[in-house]
């Protein structure tokens, strides 16, 4: 990484998601519940120019406690991004994100009469996805591409 | 091979949940139940179910409760529109006073699709689906087929025409898909240019292999003389836009959507009208007194196939 990158922000411990398609990282910010109160500071940029993407986000979070599922919610927004770990500097391991095989409470079924989108009944979604077929509500069984993919409001 | 056990304790949610030869167990034995019914007349003893119906709907509740009652079980008598509707209470907690009552089995009718597996995975007891809004009515389809296999002996080689709503209508769907498991059945789809069958379910229709077509409906009389059997469904007023133009648009297909007896005049001696009913008037009130007619029939299959489901997933002892 070299000096330009470091200017949205140097971190010691955390996590840094780079190659993000432009755009794409604030609601990958937003999955990832940043902007709730927390340690360590977190850095934001977009528009970055990219060998590989043209123009990319980059998200950089400090001392960050980031569950395998809410890394696997950024392959929702954008494949192929890369989560790096960062222990005292130095890039530990890195993660390829992957879309999780299920999905519960974040994702909506796009069936506005489906039971998990009734607000009296409170029900959390509950979507399974493959990665052949895409995706299928358990409750409706209503199934859905990509493109009809609906986000609860965090 | 399909064992009886096999059913013990299961969830009747969508008739995907059954394989082929689950399904045709369930026929013979509804088969063998309608055949000699006092052989299952106590097999049902010291067993409760729990009808728990969100929507209303006279015949399917009154199905499962005379096929209890018929075999000896016992019914909760639970009026969900007093007690949790009215109350404003929860699908969940509704369903879990329920289940503290001691049911046996559940049986779920509501307006939300995907209600009833929702049903399914709170409760320890097995869960049938009556319908769930738009989405499944497993017992109509197990009927639906009961009913083909007892025109014309066997489901598989069928030639069936389905009219109607082929948008909407949810017993279409299922069974459309439900023929398309069975070997080289035919089925001819009849409907107004605006209530078509969807793409997703033709598509999934083209990938199971199921040999099929679209028609309009002046086609409606030729195709059905190519068919054993027509599946006539109910256009409803709420599927067209509200203001006066809907209006207009849904008389002018209630207009052309009518099954005349003079269209019957070619078609073959064996052949049938089915309906899920309620039917209004789709279907000309002569044909009701005609050989071809056969949805009271059709509908009252229905007690026996709900008798075969509740036999086996309570683990009824026939005598």
């Amino acid at each position: 990484m070299d000096k330009k990158d470091r200017i949205i922000g140097y971190i010691e411990n955390g996590i840094a998601i780079d190659h993000i398609p432009l755009g794409k990282v604030w609601k990958i910010a937003e999955l990832l519940g940043i902007g709730e109160e927390r340690e360590g500071r977190v850095s934001l940029g977009d528009g970055y120019e990219s060998s590989k993407i043209g123009k990319k986000g980059i998200l950089k979070i400090e001392r960050a406690s980031i569950s395998e599922y809410q890394l696997n919610l950024i392959a929702l927004v954008a494949k192929d991004v890369v989560v790096s770990i960062i222990v005292d500097g130095k890039v530990q391991k890195k993660i390829k994100a992957e879309i999780p095989q299920i999905l519960r409470g974040i994702v909506l079924c796009p069936n506005a009469n489906c039971v998990s989108n009734d607000g009296h009944e409170k029900i959390d979604s509950f979507i399974h996805f493959d990665s052949n077929k895409g995706f299928r509500c358990h409750y409706c069984s209503r199934e859905f591409q990509k493109d009809e993919l609906k986000y609860r409001d965090l | 091979m399909v064992a009886k056990e096999d059913f013990l304790g299961r969830d009747v949610v969508s008739i995907d949940d059954f394989s082929v030869d689950e399904i045709n167990y369930i026929l013979e034995l509804a088969r063998e139940i309608k055949d000699n019914p006092a052989q299952f007349r106590d097999s049902m003893n010291g067993r409760m179910m729990s009808p728990l119906f969100f929507e209303p709907s006279t015949r399917t509740s009154s199905s499962f409760q005379a096929a209890i009652l018929q075999m000896g079980g016992r019914v909760l008598d639970f009026d969900v529109h007093a007690s949790s509707i009215k109350k404003g209470e929860t699908l969940r907690d509704t369903l879990r006073t329920i289940q503290g009552y001691g049911s046996d089995v559940v049986v779920i009718r509501h307006n939300k699709d995907g209600s009833a597996r929702f049903a399914a995975d709170v409760l320890e007891v097995p869960v049938i689906n009556a319908g769930d809004g738009q989405n499944q009515h497993p017992t109509q389809t197990l009927l639906d087929l009961f009913t083909i296999k007892e025109i014309r002996g066997e489901i598989g080689n069928a030639k069936i025409a389905i009219a109607g709503d082929l948008k909407y209508g949810r017993t279409a769907h299922s069974l459309a898909i439900a023929l398309a498991r069975y070997k080289n059945c035919e089925v001819f789809f009849i409907s107004p240019d605006s209530l078509k069958m969807p793409s997703d379910l033709l598509h999934k229709l083209r990938e199971m292999g199921c040999c099929f077509s679209e028609h309009s409906l002046e086609e409606f009389k030729k195709v059905i003389e190519n068919c054993d059997i027509v599946y006539v469904t109910r256009v409803q007023r709420e599927r067209f836009p509200e203001g006066p133009e809907g209006e207009q648009e849904y008389k002018k297909v209630v207009e052309r959507y009518h099954l005349k007896m003079d269209m019957l005049e070619n078609v073959r001696p064996e052949f049938k009208v089915m309906h899920p009913l309620p039917k209004v008037n789709e279907i000309e009130a002569v044909i009701d007194n005609t050989k071809y007619a056969y949805y009271f029939q059709q509908a009252k299959n229905g007690l026996f196939i709900r008798k075969a489901l509740l036999f086996l997933i309570m683990g009824g002892q026939d005598g």
